[in-house]
């Protein structure tokens, strides 16, 4: 009963509107498989198709697809039995139309073939299989008393005897399928009139009529129980009788139903049934040469009902070609001969009611892989049905089956007198076809025993072949790649070539030649969307087969993936000291979006300091690992790029910015404010002391330190503890000689930076102890004295100071060098000049004889063991009124090895004033009477008087300067270091040196030895006692 | 055995004794001294040019008679020594590695005596390093 309310509400529809089924106005976008129903009409004419696109809704949809579309989907094996996606026009009224306009189609994948596919179920089971058909006839309302013939006739008509339908197709599948079971029902009478079931532009409404007829029969069938449906109808539809395939829900079952749709003249003709049920069971049309669709004997899909059947109102066609049969899979694979070499020999078994022997039964001569046609060459001798044929020999088809949808296979006729069925559609024996064309020669050798003895022979043509038909990539949006393809061109060595692109965002690397090659080209998809994009590459090389040959380049451009990092940061920094390797860093990157898990990277860095350690190349998510070294670089910044590279991918290049600061060592230094060479009496006492160390830089205040022994100190002691210490600072020592023995000792400290690998530095410090001295001193080195002439007397005195640890009572004795001084002893002015212990020395300037002017006088106190001591005296004799005096006071201090000048000088009231030296000069020094200058270099060490005259017109003046040759003050470490090459001295320092040495011009260890000596650093003999390990560091 | 036969084995014993899979030894820090060897009783000082294959650092007098003066650490350092020089032990210094003690070199570079004076024939006297 549901069934029923389906049908009328089905039949409700098709009354409102036009086959398509539904109406609207808005192109619609329509997914499902395409039905394929072909129109046939009485006598000659044309033939007609419908299509029908069914959606997954169930709604079925008459569409119009023109023959470019046809041809560009592959023709009938493209379409047959396939899914597409279409954009359809809505049917319009002006011009009235009854199909939708597909706008576009694409095949969406392949379906299941249908059941009745005999090509399939024969192949795939090889046993027989029954096919019933139910036969419903049916009257259009307005002519119900209209009977083209009683149920019983068209009984017989599909019947299994000859020539029934039923007996028809048994014997033309050779028993792989009959129609038993078929039934016939009727006569049912319509709805509506037969008007009503015409569309707008007057063809068949065959939805309706379907509708109607299976509508007006469901409560007698079944339909379910039949594998397919003959409409039977009691006056013309359209043009025509249609047959194909239709799906149908009905008995509470939707499948797709073989079915044809009879018109009144069918009555008769069993041959159109046989037609319509071959196309119910797909097969399109054949014919002959001329463009004609009915013409061809050859085949019942062609001429169908040209032979009437003696003895019976019904005309009969002949079987159906070798080509519809390879469909069907009447005739198998192996039956078939493929001649693709040069020669090909078969042997045909005749094409109706075939032997059983192991002759072929097919012949197929491939023309073209382009166009995909061939030649069949089939033996059609008069057996069954194809006895009423006028000839028999062997029949040749072309067959074009991607090029329409009507006449797929056409006979070959060379005749041209536009009859196919003659003797030159028939070969026999001894006739050759000749394509001369194609270069294919098909020669009838013989006939033994109704075999055909076939021989092809192919001869080589001006072909033109490319490797890819067609050719995909897929590329990441965004990407901006350049796509590159090829594809091998196979042509003449002779033949020119030209090759070109329909879009621009092909360009042809070659794009003409001659010869066989390599053709290549490149896409470019820099400024594509997400998208498939279609474009054709054509090469031509006129005159040769296959020209022009085309290849489909679909370029699928994705939704671009990309690229981020996770959680870390792009920026990173790090800071080493030099030589040094740094920890891992790491950052992780993340791909999202489509083709994320999939996307390509590498990772690359552009310094040699950066070593990454992960993988430099992957798919998909990563973690990057690397590390530092600043081993061989300078203190510095390094700014290094970690670049991360995913093809495709927004986001991508990522830059992984990596800093690293390279940090110098610190440059340890000390300094001392005190001396780092003392010297003590034995059991005396020495300075306490402090050592400044110094960090360079950035550690001047974060960098670490500790101060330690490398050996037990004997003298050394820090004052202050709490190592280590950070920056800049110091540390307090004390000297604590205690009881050392008379000795030199050195002790060294060591300062170390607390920093891994950091540098360190010794600080040594030497004490000298010498045995404890008595010591010589006076209360002053020097006196003086002013007197006017005629004075007779002028007095002075010294203290003689002798102490210390080992001093004891020790006599002293003093002495001066001429007789203007007169020594007394002790605390009297009494000679002889001498005392024990610390005494007063008294002694009188003699005055007499003197004339004005300045003496200087020396006076030495002497102690055995101990070094003498002077004392300068200076007595200044003036007087009123004098004549000619010196205006020298005294002359400048003098070093030994520098070079040393200065001018006495004197004036007389008389003019001009005449000097003398009287006096020795020391070593390297002159004197220059005339300008009075006393010049050179010194030599030698010591205090030096000179005595001096000036005579002038007015009279004579004496006078006596001191001059003491001195040492200059040199630090030692410019003295060692002089004497190691480092060249601390300037040229005087070294001079001093040299002299104060070995005089050979240079300063040599010699001389270091003589300065260590005169400084007090080294005896010139060998100590009683030292340490045994002494070291003095420059 | 025969002759050849015994060639044989000592070619396999001499084989196995260079076969040592313990590798090359360690280095082994530690100090090196230099001794003088002189006939000469009036030297006082010199400079002495030291040299090696690695570092020399922290040279000391190994004479208790004698000061030592010394450069930097490095693989030439330049030392002085002032004292009455007799044979026999003179100096030490620190290395990386004694076990190459002969690939130390120590050379009078200057000599003066107790007149301070430069001794251009050095005749007599001659240093040697030994761990």
């Amino acid at each position: 009963m549901q069934s029923r309310w389906l049908i009328l509400g089905a039949a409700l529809c098709s009354v409102l509107l036009p086959d398509a089924g539904i109406q609207a106005q808005e192109p619609v976008i329509v997914s499902g498989q395409l039905e394929i129903v072909w129109g046939d009409p009485p006598s000659g004419g044309d033939a007609r198709i419908q299509y029908f696109l069914r959606d997954d809704a169930g709604n079925s949809r008459r569409v119009d697809i023109d023959d470019t579309t046809f041809r560009v989907m592959g023709g009938l094996p493209g379409i047959r039995n396939q899914r597409f996606t279409a954009t359809l026009d809505p049917p319009t009224a002006a011009p009235a139309t009854a199909s939708w306009r597909v706008r576009t189609l694409s095949r969406d994948y392949i379906v299941a073939p249908p059941s009745f596919d005999l090509a399939q179920t024969s192949a795939l089971s090889n046993t027989m299989v029954s096919r019933p058909y139910v036969t419903v006839l049916c009257r259009f309302a307005d002519a119900p008393n209209t009977t083209p013939a009683p149920k019983e006739h068209y009984e017989q008509l599909m019947g299994a005897a000859y020539p029934g339908v039923n007996h028809y197709w048994t014997e033309v599948t050779e028993g792989l399928t009959d129609l038993a079971g078929s039934i016939v029902v009727g006569w049912y009478t319509m709805a509506s009139p037969r008007a009503s079931y015409l569309n707008a532009d007057s063809s068949a409404n065959l939805t309706r009529l379907q509708q109607d007829c299976m509508g007006a029969a469901d409560a007698d069938v079944h339909f379910p129980s039949y594998s397919g449906v003959n409409l039977q109808f009691n006056q013309r539809l359209d043009c025509c009788s249609w047959g194909g395939s239709r799906t149908v829900t009905i008995d509470g079952v939707t499948r797709l139903y073989p079915m044809t749709w009879e018109a009144d003249w069918a009555t008769n003709n069993a041959g159109t049934y046989a037609h319509e049920v071959g196309h119910s069971l797909g097969l399109p049309h054949s014919g002959g040469p001329y463009g004609h669709v009915y013409d061809s004997r050859f085949d019942v899909m062609s001429a169908s009902s040209w032979y009437p059947v003696p003895g019976s109102v019904l005309r009969v066609g002949s079987h159906t070609n070798g080509y519809h049969k390879t469909l069907l899979g009447v005739i198998r694979t192996e039956q078939i001969v493929v001649a693709t070499g040069a020669v090909t020999n078969a042997r045909l078994e005749r094409s109706a009611q075939p032997r059983a022997n192991s002759n072929s039964r097919l012949l197929q001569i491939p023309i073209s892989a382009g166009s995909g046609e061939y030649y069949t060459v089939e033996a059609r001798t008069r057996s069954g049905y194809d006895t009423p044929l006028a000839n028999e020999g062997l029949v040749i088809h072309l067959v074009a089956p991607r090029s329409t949808w009507n006449v797929v296979s056409s006979v070959i006729d060379v005749d041209g007198n536009r009859d196919p069925n003659d003797a030159a559609a028939s070969w026999t024996v001894g006739e050759v076809f000749d394509d001369v064309r194609n270069g294919i020669s098909i020669s009838v050798d013989s006939i033994t025993n109704l075999t055909y003895h076939v021989t092809v022979r192919r001869s080589p043509i001006a072909t033109l072949g490319l490797s890819l038909k067609s050719t995909t990539h897929s590329v990441p949006g965004g990407s901006g790649v350049v796509v590159s393809d090829s594809a091998s061109l196979s042509v003449d060595a002779a033949a020119s070539w030209t090759a070109w692109a329909r879009a621009r965002r092909i360009r042809m690397i070659n794009a003409s030649g001659t010869g066989p090659t390599t053709i290549r080209w490149q896409s470019e998809t820099a400024g594509l969307t997400a998208g498939t994009y279609v474009d054709t590459v054509i090469v031509t090389a006129p005159g040769m087969i296959g020209s022009p040959a085309r290849i489909i380049d679909t370029l699928q451009v994705t939704a671009p993936a990309e690229l981020r990092v996770g959680a870390s940061s792009t920026f990173r920094v790090d800071s080493l000291l030099p030589n040094r390797n740094g920890v891992t860093d790491s950052v992780r990157i993340r791909f999202t979006g489509p083709g994320a898990a999939t996307l390509a990277w590498t990772v690359s860095r552009k310094l040699n300091g950066t070593s990454i350690t992960s993988a430099t190349a992957g798919i998909g998510d990563h973690t990057v690992r690397w590390f530092h070294s600043s081993i061989g670089r300078a203190a510095g910044v390094y700014v290094d790029t970690i670049t991360v590279n995913a093809l495709g991918a927004a986001g991508s290049p990522l830059l992984i910015v990596d800093t690293l600061r390279v940090f110098d060592p610190p440059v340890l230094t000390a300094e001392r404010p005190g001396r780092s060479y003392n010297v003590t009496p034995e059991g005396g006492a020495a300075p306490d002391d402090s050592i400044r160390v110094r960090l360079s830089d950035r550690w001047a205040n974060a960098g670490g330190w500790a101060v330690t022994f490398p050996r037990a100190p004997r003298f050394v002691r820090l004052r202050s503890a709490g190592s280590p210490r950070v920056g800049n600072g110091g540390f307090a020592i004390t000297r604590s000689p205690g009881s050392l023995a008379p000795g030199i000792y050195v002790d060294s400290i060591r300062v170390t930076a607390t920093i891994p690998g950091g540098p360190n530095i010794i600080v040594t410090d030497t004490l000298e102890v010498q045995p404890a001295p008595a010591e010589l001193q006076l209360s002053w080195n020097s006196r003086s004295d002013s007197v006017r002439l005629g004075s007779d007397r002028s007095r002075d005195s010294v203290q003689v100071l002798v102490f210390g640890p080992a001093s004891g009572p020790k006599a002293w004795s003093s002495t001066t060098r001429n007789a203007r001084i007169t020594l007394f002893s002790q605390d009297a002015f009494t000679a002889p000049g001498a005392g024990t212990g610390t005494q007063w020395l008294r002694y009188s300037r003699n005055l007499t004889g003197r004339i004005t002017g300045t003496y200087v006088d020396t006076i030495t106190i002497t102690v055995a063991g101990l070094t003498p001591q002077r004392l300068i005296d200076t007595l200044r004799v003036t007087g009123s009124g004098q004549s000619i005096a010196f205006t020298t006071q005294a002359l400048r201090r003098a070093t030994m090895g520098y070079n040393f000048a200065d001018t006495v000088r004197a004036t007389s009231v008389a003019g001009a004033v005449q000097l003398t030296l009287l006096s020795a000069l020391p070593a390297g020094l002159v004197f220059n009477a005339a300008t009075g200058v006393l010049s050179g270099i010194p030599t030698a060490l010591g205090l030096f008087n000179l005595d001096f005259r000036a005579v002038s017109a007015s009279g004579t003046a004496l006078a006596t300067f001191s001059l003491t040759i001195g040492k200059p003050a040199l630090a030692q470490s410019a003295v060692v270091n002089h004497v190691f090459g480092r060249g601390l001295l300037n040229a005087d320092q070294a001079r001093f040196v040299d002299l104060l040495g070995n005089r050979n011009g240079r300063v040599d260890v010699g001389d270091l030895r003589a300065w260590l000596i005169d400084a007090g650093i080294v005896s010139n003999t060998r100590p009683a006692t030292a340490d045994s390990r002494r070291k003095e560091q420059p | 055995m025969t002759r050849r036969a015994s060639k044989v084995f000592l070619a396999v014993a001499f084989l196995c004794a260079c076969g040592d899979s313990s590798g090359p030894s360690e280095p082994q820090p530690g100090i090196l001294t230099v001794q003088l060897t002189t006939n000469a009783t009036t030297d006082r000082a010199a400079l002495i040019q030291l040299s090696g294959p690695g570092p020399i650092s922290s040279v000391q007098s190994d004479n208790a008679g004698v000061m030592v003066f010394s450069t930097e650490t490095g693989t030439a350092v330049k030392t002085i020594v002032t004292g009455t020089l007799t044979s026999g032990a003179l100096l030490q210094f620190n290395v990386e590695d004694v076990n190459k003690v002969k690939a130390y070199n120590a050379t009078i570079v200057e000599l003066a005596n107790n007149t301070n004076a430069l001794q251009t024939n050095l005749s007599g006297r001659s240093l040697r390093i030994t761990k």
